[in-house]
């Protein structure tokens, strides 16, 4: 029994991993300051792409990774390209238009995609090879914060006017940023493919979104920890949890989201509290807690 | 001859979208909220007149009523849940209240399954007007007849609201700028719970006439949901025709589009249209009146 | 402090994970002489309402296995149950987690092909002897892994089809079919074959989709090419709306369907305008044999309904399963199992009479029944006497 139970966990840790590395794809837009939906699509195509490659030219898992992480990214980069002069609201909806048409897509090339058959991975996915990825996805991030770049996408999300009075090259960063986020987005579709064994159209729809999203929003939008750690709250534990709850998990989840949302609004991990916290106990002063009411984030 | 009856059909359809994208439309404009827990208002909106028909034993018009005036009481139950913390809060909320809606629809949609333990439920015959029209070898039903009147009526009434009355004058204030709004003596709360009660009613509509046709289930306000979602953006968000015509247009297309090209490019040609719209005309094909923006 | 904090946190999550697992390990174990075969279930999602009568029949045939000590030597089966909704990737998840479970000896599934294909892969990787009770494209069972009590409703349709042509005589017949599911594009050719040869004129064919929910436009398109009969080979929601929309449009032509509109609940869905709509059905109360009327009879007593054809079917699969432990054994594996249940190849006295197991698919043409709903809510045999008096 005891066996069956561990089973049951690594399969939750699995599917907590991958969401973790689509979740990051949806950082990494956030952190520029745009909000989409579009990870999804860029995992549909990550996934399909390497899915078809892996049943018709038999390729292995790390050159369908690298297929799957390219496709994502050529269609961020384009989507990027179109969408970014949108504004924030409009932008979210062009990427949620996006899902519809990704889906529609997949639905109408039924020979590459299977259809609305769907398609079986003929390919799995191993514990450790998602632990290894999502490893490298993440110390590329952290790298990515030190760098230039970083620095740019913050100053950019904070204020975009104020950013290109600086000099940071706004759209260039934003486009970079999608690009980005269509790479990881692309890799992570490949590896939820290898895991599910099984993907259709609506592997990869409106409800994958909203997860994705609610793991980035609630486990901490402003640092990429914080979406490791919503993907195991909103992607892994459910996977585990469903043994023990049958009909109304989905009433448990919403009340989840809700209650994070109104009683934590800056996600589970979230820099600017620990360091208010920090503050307020290492100065117990007037004037820490008046940097503390000034520092309340809009 | 064909054409006709595919056009007429087309519209009966649309009418349904209308009413949505109506709903949709103002929550959008006055708060700034992109709604996606509005499916649902339609899902309780359809179930409410179904066991108003079935359990009550009471008329369809009497139905028709009560689907609308469940979707306002859902609209205003999230709103006032999901939303209104977040307002209070001030700032940009544009993700929180994303969040908040998807937890709501969620959660909404399940308490639907489970009210009506996932079966597929009908309206049944006789409970709901079987007349039928022939004009000229165009049929029409009575309810489709029916839901194209009650949108055309719903949009004119609402936007007469927004335009012609005070409390209109306040919504749309609102939708400007708040802080403007309250120096200018509105009370914002009544102004926002206003727009959310007409444009629940209006989605509990949708539901209704909707569902009145066909078999339906809890899953119904998903469906309405995407081709309301793609109605509103193609119509414009800043004026309550332009999103009913979005409506009109969405239902014609997809009937029209399943006739003459196949049945399986209906929907790529309706969001391919939203992505093209989105795209070149972000504010809507009809865009009149600019709202403020975020 | 914010290391402290974040510590702190994982601390907390990690012991709320392991606190879940202390109490998972509590609920399982397997008890002396306890059987379990894994059922996927579908209490929810799309086909909810076919999910719960395929339930209702595989439970009683569970209860009664246990209740007769049918296994001998004092064994009785377990279900374990794990809700599917009938979604490839919930389904999958939940066969992934019945393949760990190396105490589960057989497993039981799937109504949609898309999900019964999907399934069938995890737990044929396991080992895990597969009986699918549910989904009807061609060619889905293959032994020795994955057998299919499944009543092929291609081969029903034939011959409604050959029936109407000669009983009902319609000049002409047009189609409608959900488009992107096999399922269904299989029973369409099955229509279509049937009509074949006997002179009924073909109209032609009008798609629709999986996901579709408006159908005044497909009714419009039918009623366009003014045929004698109208074939629906389509889900069961959509069917039941095409019903409707074309009823209520005023067709008066002879409709035929399929299966999908025989349980209780599709006739509360669609009531009086279901009449006279003649569907095959392998199982009818009303000309079952010893073990059929048998098994209404307990159905009835236990569900205070009649049986429909899913349940039957879903019986039929627990019985299959339940003799397959019986013959592999005193201590069933899930390699005995999978032998004995690729082994038979032929049941006496089921609900359906003497069935036939070609290739691990069950045959029973010999059972094939013609039915309609009558106006107030009972199934009787179709003659086409009754037929178009809509």
């Amino acid at each position: 029994m005891a066996a069956t139970q561990l089973a049951l966990l690594f399969s939750a840790i699995e599917f907590a991993l991958v969401g973790a590395i689509l979740a990051l794809s949806t950082y990494v837009t956030l952190w520029a300051g745009l909000l989409s939906f579009a990870t999804v699509s860029f995992a549909a195509t990550g996934a399909f792409t390497a899915t078809h490659l892996m049943s018709e030219a038999g390729f292995g898992l790390w050159p369908a990774l690298a297929a799957g992480g390219l496709g994502g990214g050529v269609l961020a980069a384009a989507a990027g390209l179109l969408l970014i002069r949108l504004d924030s609201h409009w932008l979210a909806l062009a990427t949620v238009a996006l899902i519809l048409v990704t889906r529609v897509v997949v639905v109408n090339l039924g020979d590459l995609t299977g259809g609305s058959e769907g398609r079986i991975v003929p390919v799995k996915v191993e514990l450790w090879q998602l632990v290894l990825v999502l490893g490298l996805v993440c110390l590329f991030l952290a790298r990515l914060a030190r760098s230039r770049f970083g620095t740019a996408a913050v100053a950019t999300r904070e204020d975009p006017t104020a950013a290109a009075t600086m000099g940071v090259p706004v759209r260039r960063v934003q486009t970079a940023a999608f690009a980005i986020s269509g790479v990881i987005g692309g890799i992570g579709g490949v590896l939820q493919a290898g895991l599910l064994r099984y993907i259709d159209p609506d592997s990869f729809y409106i409800d994958l979104a909203v997860t994705v999203i609610a793991c980035v929003v609630l486990g901490g939008a402003y640092h990429w920890f914080g979406s490791v750690i919503g993907a195991i709250v909103f992607t892994g534990l459910p996977v585990y949890v469903n043994q023990f709850i049958g009909q109304g998990q989905s009433i448990i989840n919403g009340v989840l989201l809700l209650v994070i949302m109104i009683w934590v609004p800056g996600g589970l991990i979230d820099p600017l509290r620990w360091r208010r916290l920090r503050e307020r106990r290492s100065a117990a002063s007037p004037a820490g807690a008046a940097r503390e009411v000034a520092e309340v984030r809009s | 001859m064909l054409f006709l009856q595919q056009l007429v059909n087309g519209i009966s359809l649309g009418a349904v979208y209308a009413l949505f994208a109506v709903g949709f439309g103002v929550v959008f404009s006055t708060m700034r909220i992109l709604n996606l827990a509005q499916g649902v208002y339609a899902t309780w909106g359809a179930l409410f007149a179904y066991w108003t028909v079935t359990e009550a034993g009471l008329p369809f018009a009497v139905a028709v009523l009560a689907g609308a005036a469940a979707g306002a009481v859902a609209a205003v139950a999230v709103d006032q849940i999901a939303f209104q913390p977040l307002r209070s809060r001030g700032g940009d909320q544009l993700l929180g209240t994303i969040i908040t809606s998807v937890a709501l629809w969620i959660a909404l949609r399940e308490a639907a399954s489970l009210a009506t333990g996932a079966a597929p439920l009908g309206f049944p015959p006789g409970t709901v007007p079987d007349g039928l029209l022939q004009v000229g070898g165009v049929r029409v039903l009575t309810t489709q007849l029916l839901a194209i009147a009650c949108a055309v009526a719903v949009t004119a009434a609402i936007h007469l609201v927004l335009r012609r009355t005070r409390l209109g004058a306040a919504i749309r204030a609102v939708g400007h700028d708040r802080g403007a709004a309250m120096l200018g003596g509105v009370d914002p709360r009544v102004a926002i719970l206003t727009a959310a009660a007409l444009a629940g009613a209006a989605t509990g509509l949708a539901g209704v006439f909707f569902a009145a046709g066909q078999t339906f289930t809890f899953g119904l306000g998903d469906g309405l949901l995407l081709h309301g979602f793609a109605a509103v953006v193609i119509g414009g968000m800043g004026d309550v025709r332009g999103a009913a015509f979005g409506g009109f247009l969405i239902g014609v297309i997809q009937v029209l589009s399943a006739q003459y090209i196949s049945a399986s490019f209906q929907d790529a040609i309706t969001f391919g249209l939203l992505l093209a719209v989105l795209v070149a005309r972000p504010r809507g094909l009809f865009r009149t009146v600019e709202l403020g923006r975020a | 402090m914010a290391p402290t904090l974040r510590r702190r946190s994982l601390a907390a999550l990690a012991a709320a994970i392991a606190a879940a697992t202390l109490a998972g390990a509590c609920t399982g174990g397997t008890e002396e002489g306890e059987v379990k075969i894994g059922f996927i279930t579908a209490l929810t999602g799309p086909v909810a309402f076919a999910g719960q009568t395929f339930a209702n029949g595989i439970e009683l045939a569970v209860d009664q296995v246990n209740r007769e000590g049918y296994l001998g030597g004092g064994r009785r089966i377990t279900l374990v149950k794990k809700e599917g909704a009938e979604k490839p990737s919930q389904a999958v998840d939940q066969a992934r987690q019945l393949s760990v479970d190396q105490s589960v000896v057989g497993a039981l599934c799937c109504i949609l092909s898309p999900v019964a294909g999907a399934v069938k892969v995890v737990t044929s990787d396991a080992e895990l002897p597969l009986n699918i009770y549910g989904a009807t494209d061609l060619g889905l069972q293959d032994p020795p892994y994955v057998v299919r009590t499944t009543t092929l409703p291609q081969e029903a349709n034939k011959r409604l089809a050959r029936k109407v042509a000669e009983e009902a005589r319609p000049a002409s017949v047009a189609y409608v079919v959900t488009q992107d599911n096999s399922g269904w594009m299989s029973q369409l050719k099955s229509f279509q074959e049937g009509f074949a040869g006997t002179g009924v004129r073909d109209l032609g064919t009008v798609d629709t989709l999986a996901a579709q929910t408006d159908f005044s436009g497909a009714a419009g398109q039918l009623m366009a090419k003014n045929p004698e009969a109208i074939v629906i080979s389509t889900l069961q929601q959509s069917t039941i709306s095409l019903v409707k929309a074309l009823r209520s449009r005023g067709y008066r032509g002879l409709l035929v369907t399929t299966e999908v509109v025989g349980s209780p609940g599709a006739f509360k869905a669609a009531g009086a305008t279901l009449a006279d709509v003649p569907f095959p059905v392998y199982f009818y109360a009303g000309k079952a044999g010893p073990a059929g009327q048998e098994f209404a009879r307990a159905y009835r007593a236990e569900y205070g309904t009649d049986p429909d054809a899913y349940a039957a079917q879903g019986y039929m699969a627990a019985f299959m399963m339940a003799t397959a432990v019986r013959n592999a054994g005193a201590n069933p594996t899930r390699e005995s199992v999978t032998k004995a249940l690729s082994d038979i190849e032929r049941l006496d006295d089921t609900i359906y009479g003497t069935v036939q197991f070609r290739d691990g698919q069950l045959y029973a043409p010999e059972s094939i029944v013609h039915v309609t709903w009558t106006r107030d809510g009972r199934q009787r045999e179709w003659a086409p006497a009754g037929a178009g008096a809509a």
